[in-house]
């Protein structure tokens, strides 16, 4: 009889969790993990035969089962409670590439794929509940890199190129034992001013940010440097430019609380939960208008701001934009153009002391024409404010060549001319001056 | 589909059940089952179901056809059609690349490879149905002639992808007149969630670390890091595909079938030889009766009778010739036990116990790197490394202390040290029986929470 009763109890448990199911909300998006959820797939010959089908109505059951953040807490929680841990203990976590992927189905992400693809290669440190990248970079394809910058300068007569390359956060892990990883940031780095050409500019970051080390330069929580650490870059980049850097007492600050980034996201980390980092904002005393366009034309440019209210680091320059061109109340007729990906956006908000326009280029999203964008706008300087990530692998570079040498992008067609902007088509892709 | 998703736990297993229970007839019942295996098998591998149906239709045929010549030359005739279109298939879809590679490399040709992905399940569902066939022409076992019994036999979803090797002997009184006991139901769920358990547990986790020490670190390893990290192998392979065997086990009893068991904790052996009597026991048995025993077994031959057993023990895991190393590995660790018996038998438990263990644990090794060059590099680790001990192997020792003291819980057979009739052993058994419920539910939540995250996680025997 108490057979009967357990496995009829057993049963109701198991029916009940699957009906539950079917009354449960469905959701679109999942805001704890950042990413679009499954929906029912679409039933085909190509989506049947090649699986597809059963593995989406799998991956629907996954994404839309009842309470699935709470549950995904509870199971992270359970992880951790495997066993003891200390203060100060170091735990290398590796990532889940399929987490990896996950993350890439969404417009709001706070991180990239092929950021991924670099700087999780290896695992993440996570000490004192903040995760560090173990990779270095690739003194094998600094030149690369560095050849880059050297066929812009050439085919840019007049131009100043910088290279403004921010370290990875291996250079700042707080243990002993990894202290060789700055060492070998620089490495990297030097590999790259090595084989610049005279003419191209190198800021020094590295040696700027190992300055202020005892500061808080990273994020915990997320992959990003925080307003703090890409101040000291941009000093660094003053320091190359022959600017004068504005201190941050001409700018005014703001603490936005406490958020948990994109590190938290992909790891689910409780220690990391419990360290979250706290946002500070050093806003430039001077007024901006930014519009931000899509990928290839600029048709519906939107309003957006230096500081939107985004959460965490999406906030600067309301994020990751193919395009952006921020008007600054600067008049002195200079011009730059930042070629970055998700690193330079708190880099790119202090250039507004210096810029009468800057254009923003994210070369991970963006097809504009970059050869265009600065001879139609008489661009003076041209930088590359990045996270080392950009600059260490080659398809990325590629991807920065593309925007400038190789690709052939349809002049955009503009219904109304933005204002600064020159009404001249786009020219011809340029080829490189060099070989 | 894997037995280790939300997708089964929740909707395929429920549904399934429910629509076989409704069903009075064991016809019925059958063609019930039937239609869900093919459904399970579908889910993951639509286009390689009609590889499944012909191996079936030409097995039961064949199979027919012994039966009604038996003892004339076209029953061994057909016996031979039957080996060949069997191994064949096997060769073509398994080994095909494998076999290109070679010639390639030793006659130096360019042959294409065709790059076949590896249909799921083929090696076990080829030999089940190749020992049918050979049972049938020995006359150990009557014909099956409902075509739709047969195929339930092949095809039930409990064994089909990754075993147990299920003989059709073990089922033959059961394919067509079986009733779920309840007693039998009540066992085979709490079965089916241990091995849940074993699997989201125990072996997902274990594979974190695997990744973490045998991939992520593999190039600066100290030597104790490599042996944490081949040692969280064994432990993984080892709950994975025991867990798998569980649920497999656990299910069978609730469709009315008992399937013999394929693990006898392993790990507690005294040698290498008493590690294969509890490890992956139903192919065991599978190269005893059709291989070693033709081949002489232990009355002429016996140590060469052995080695070619494990070589193609090694063989059946896999298209590489890793597998081939590590079978041979094994083929000479038995010999010597055989040639060191006397020895073996005066040593105390306790080394036979470590040396065991050091040998299975290194052999791990061997069975996961398919390249030699990292192989070999991972050998010269284990025995000496430039690299001091990191924290990591401090930390991930505490940090996941408790899961540790459960994996050595889980190995250490209670079974074998307290009898049944030993208190303990009987007041441990009144709790499991009356808190059974309860652990049970408790071990599906905690499945549910661990998967939710985890869309596909295969079972590592799925790729053999």
């Amino acid at each position: 009889m108490f057979q009967k009763i357990s496995i009829f109890l057993q049963a109701a448990v198991l029916v009940g969790i699957s009906t539950a199911f079917f009354f449960s909300e469905k959701k679109q998006i999942s805001d704890s993990e950042n990413r679009t959820l499954a929906q029912w797939p679409a039933l085909n010959d190509s989506t049947y035969l090649k699986g597809a089908y059963f593995e989406g109505i799998s991956e629907y059951v996954n994404d839309q089962f009842p309470e699935r953040d709470w549950l995904l807490q509870l199971g992270n929680m359970l992880r951790y409670s495997m066993g003891i841990h200390f203060e100060n203990e170091i735990r290398l976590v590796v990532v889940d590439a399929g987490m990896e992927q996950k993350n890439e189905n969404t417009d709001s992400l706070k991180v990239s794929s092929e950021d991924f693809n670099e700087v999780y290669e290896g695992g993440l440190l996570i000490i004192n509940g903040a995760a560090y990248t173990t990779n270095t970079g690739s003194t094998a394809v600094s030149p690369v890199f560095a050849k880059l910058l050297n066929d812009y300068a050439n085919a840019l007569p007049g131009v100043t190129v910088y290279s403004c390359i921010a370290p990875l956060s291996s250079a700042y892990i707080p243990a002993k034992q990894y202290a060789h990883l700055n060492g070998k940031n620089e490495q990297t780095l030097n590999a790259i001013r090595n084989n610049l050409q005279p003419g191209v500019r190198f800021a020094d970051v590295l040696g700027e940010l190992n300055a202020h080390r005892t500061e808080k330069l990273f994020f915990g929580t997320d992959h990003h440097w925080t307003a703090n650490g890409a101040y000291h870059a941009y000093v660094a980049f003053c320091k190359s430019s022959g600017l004068q850097p504005v201190d941050r007492s001409q700018m005014n600050y703001e603490n936005r609380g406490a958020f948990l980034g994109s590190l938290y996201d992909l790891t689910r980390d409780v220690s990391i939960k419990e360290h979250a980092d706290t946002l500070e904002l050093f806003k430039p005393r001077v007024s901006t208008e930014s519009t931000a366009y899509t990928a290839s034309g600029f048709k519906n440019g939107k309003k957006c701001s230096l500081f939107n209210g985004a959460y965490g680091y999406a906030c600067f320059i309301s994020g990751d934009q193919p395009l952006e061109k921020i008007t600054t109340s600067v008049k002195n007729g200079r011009k730059a153009c930042v070629v970055k990906n998700s690193m330079g956006n708190a880099f790119a908000v202090y250039l507004v002391h210096h810029y009468e326009e800057i254009w923003v280029v994210d070369f991970r999203y963006s097809k504009h024409n970059l050869m265009t964008i600065m001879r139609d706008n008489g661009i003076n300087d041209l930088i590359f404010g990045m996270g080392m990530y950009g600059a260490m692998n080659r398809g990325t570079i590629q991807m920065m060549r593309n925007l400038g040498f190789k690709k052939a992008v349809t002049p955009p067609t503009e219904t109304k001319p933005v204002e600064g902007q020159s009404a001249t088509p786009a020219n011809k892709p340029i080829e490189p001056a060099a070989p | 589909m894997v037995f280790s998703s939300l997708i089964f736990i929740y909707f395929f297993l429920p549904v399934s059940l429910l629509a076989y229970f409704l069903i009075p007839s064991i016809r019925g019942k059958n063609f019930i089952l039937l239609i869900f295996s093919l459904l399970f098998y579908a889910w993951g591998e639509p286009i390689w179901i009609t590889l499944l149906l012909f191996s079936s239709i030409v097995n039961y045929f064949m199979a027919l056809f012994i039966s009604n010549h038996r003892g004339s030359a076209r029953s061994k005739l057909a016996l031979l059609v039957s080996i060949c279109i069997n191994i064949g298939l096997l060769m073509t879809f398994k080994y095909a690349d494998f076999f290109i590679d070679n010639t390639n490399w030793l006659f130096g040709t360019a042959f294409t490879k065709p790059g076949i992905t590896l249909p799921l399940g083929i090696s076990f569902y080829t030999f089940l149905s190749l020992s049918y066939t050979l049972d049938v022409h020995r006359g150990h076992i009557s014909v099956q002639k409902s075509f739709l019994n047969f195929m339930v036999y092949v095809t039930m979803f409990p064994h089909l992808v990754a075993g147990p090797i299920v003989r059709y002997s073990e089922i033959q009184d059961t394919i067509n007149n079986r009733k779920t006991s309840w007693n039998q139901a009540w066992s085979g769920i709490n079965r089916f969630c241990l091995g849940l358990f074993k699997k989201v547990v125990i072996a997902n986790t274990a594979s974190i670390l695997v990744e973490k020490y045998l991939e992520v670190q593999f190039t600066n390893l100290s030597s104790p890091e490599a042996w944490f990290g081949i040692t969280l192998f064994s432990i993984q392979i080892y709950f994975d595909f025991s867990g798998y065997s569980d649920m497999a086990i656990g299910l069978g009893r609730i469709f009315g079938f008992n399937f013999l068991e394929n693990f006898k904790h392993p790990y507690a052996a005294t040698s290498v030889g008493d590690f294969y009597k509890r490890w992956h026991m139903s192919l065991g048995r599978f190269f005893r009766d059709y291989v070693y025993i033709p081949l002489g077994g232990n009355r002429k031959f016996q140590l060469r009778n052995i080695f070619i057993v494990w070589l193609l023990t090694g063989f059946w895991h896999g298209a590489s010739w890793n597998f081939v190393l590590w079978g041979a590995f094994f083929g000479c660790c038995m010999i010597l036990e055989k040639l060191l018996q006397r020895v073996l038998n005066v040593t105390p438990r306790v080394l036979k116990h470590s040396y065991t263990l050091i040998l299975i644990v290194f052999s791990r090794a061997i069975f996961y790197y398919v390249d030699f060059e990292k192989l070999k590099t991972f050998t010269k680790t284990l025995f000496s490394s430039e690299y001091p001990v990191s924290m990591n192997l401090k930390n991930d020792l505490l940090g996941y202390i408790f899961f540790f003291v459960t994996v050595i819980i889980l190995c250490i057979p209670w079974n074998e040290i307290f009898k049944e009739e030993h208190r303990l052993y009987k007041r441990a058994s009144r709790f499991y029986f009356y808190g059974a419920p309860v652990i049970n539910i408790l071990l599906i939540l905690l499945g549910t929470v661990l998967l939710i995250d985890d869309t596909y996680n295969p079972f590592i025997y799925f790729r053999f």
